[in-house]
């Protein structure tokens, strides 16, 4: 711009004119003006980075709820499919040591270490492998053969002749359940018999069978004859019997 | 600004349920992976030195036979309590089929306890003391 008095150059900015010395009319305005356009834009700019910092933080709230929720959907499916997801794992592990497994078997079978066989079965989780399923009733028989093993020829905690007559009812009546499981497996056992009771299963469980009646006759005071005699009785004549052998 | 603070609030306890119901989604899966197979850390080498020490021979058996995971290692002392349990197992089946005088089972039951005797090492005593407790005054007898 010019100067009007004198018509030298002037900036906007200049109080007065530098040749002239006379004031600059349109500096004080141009200040004001500058001043309010400064207010105006920091008072814009702080509400710009206010909307932006609201959206930003409301956007990063939102985010994180989303993600938890994400997060959450397959903690749940996690959750769900967690057995199955054991299930496998232990199932590639049995599957690894098959044939070690079936050789350890064998050889608790060949040594009559029934409850031996049963425990390592249920122990190694082997009743969740198909390939392990024909051994099922064998542990079973095996299962029960052990309890009875245990209520009788476990000299130093049973004195049945000490019990009353409620708690050695109380023995008898399991012994009869197991008596039952081992000795009408046939009748009693429905799954899969066509790969659990084979002949050659079949004969394991009837050495099964001797055994449990070897235990009785040897720790139930039962005489060798009742004691092979007592698979053929009804329950309550076990029972009868048991209840007079045990408190004898 | 109180709206806001509403917000803050509501979302802060969203954030805080949706944290812990994935904490126990994730550590109750792992527990459920886990419980698939039994674990039998429990039996520790002090449950079996205090069935030798009690002559319990019978829980002895019973954490044996339980406690017998395939690839897991067992220390001298636990191999040496497992011997003296199988061997209690196998002298009450012998005295048993002596009963019945099935001489074929007996005779694997001398076995089992001729090879089960060797391995009690320390707990050499137990194997007398089983004798004497089933009344076997010497083994093939």
């Amino acid at each position: 711009m010019k100067c009007p008095y004198c018509g030298s150059s002037l900036e906007l900015e200049d109080e007065f004119c530098s040749f002239c010395g006379k004031p600059n009319q349109f500096a004080k305005k141009h200040q004001a003006d500058m001043q309010h356009f400064n207010r105006e834009f920091t008072k814009t700019q702080q509400s710009v980075y206010e909307k932006t910092h609201r959206f930003a933080t409301l956007t990063t709230t939102l985010v994180i709820l989303l993600v938890l929720v994400i997060l959450n959907v397959a903690g749940a499916v996690f959750f769900s499919y967690s057995w199955r997801i054991g299930d496998h794992m232990v199932k590639k592990d049995i599957l690894d040591h098959e044939e070690e497994h079936r050789k350890n078997l064998e050889t608790f079978i060949q040594t009559e270490d029934y409850h031996g066989m049963s425990s390592y079965y249920n122990s190694n989780s082997l009743y969740i492998a198909d390939e392990f399923q024909e051994y099922n009733a064998v542990v079973s028989v095996a299962d029960n053969y052990f309890s009875i093993f245990q209520q009788l020829a476990d000299s130093k905690n049973a004195s049945y002749d000490m019990m009353d007559r409620e708690e050695l009812s109380s023995v008898v009546r399991s012994i009869t359940y197991n008596l039952e499981s081992i000795y009408n497996v046939e009748q009693n056992y429905n799954y899969r018999k066509d790969i659990c009771l084979t002949e050659e299963k079949m004969v394991v469980i009837r050495k099964i069978q001797s055994q449990t009646v070897a235990i009785l006759a040897a720790y139930g005071g039962l005489t060798l004859e009742e004691a092979k005699e007592i698979p053929n009785l009804s329950t309550s004549r076990q029972q009868e019997i048991l209840e007079r052998s045990l408190a004898k | 600004m109180k709206k806001t603070l509403f917000v803050k609030i509501i979302i802060g306890i969203f954030t805080v349920l949706l944290t812990l119901s994935l904490i126990l989604f994730i550590t109750g899966g792992i527990e459920r992976i886990q419980n698939v197979s039994p674990d039998f850390s429990y039996y520790t080498e002090e449950s079996y030195l205090h069935c030798v020490e009690t002559q319990d021979y019978m829980y002895l058996l019973s954490i044996t036979d339980r406690d017998s995971v395939i690839e897991k290692s067992y220390s001298k002392t636990i191999m040496e309590c497992k011997a003296v349990a199988k061997y209690f197992e196998a002298a009450t089946l012998y005295k048993a089929y002596l009963t019945t005088t099935d001489t074929h089972s007996a005779r694997i039951q001398v076995q089992r306890m001729e090879q089960y005797a060797a391995q009690t090492g320390q707990f050499q005593e137990h194997v007398e003391k089983i004798n004497a407790l089933l009344e076997l005054d010497s083994i093939g007898n």
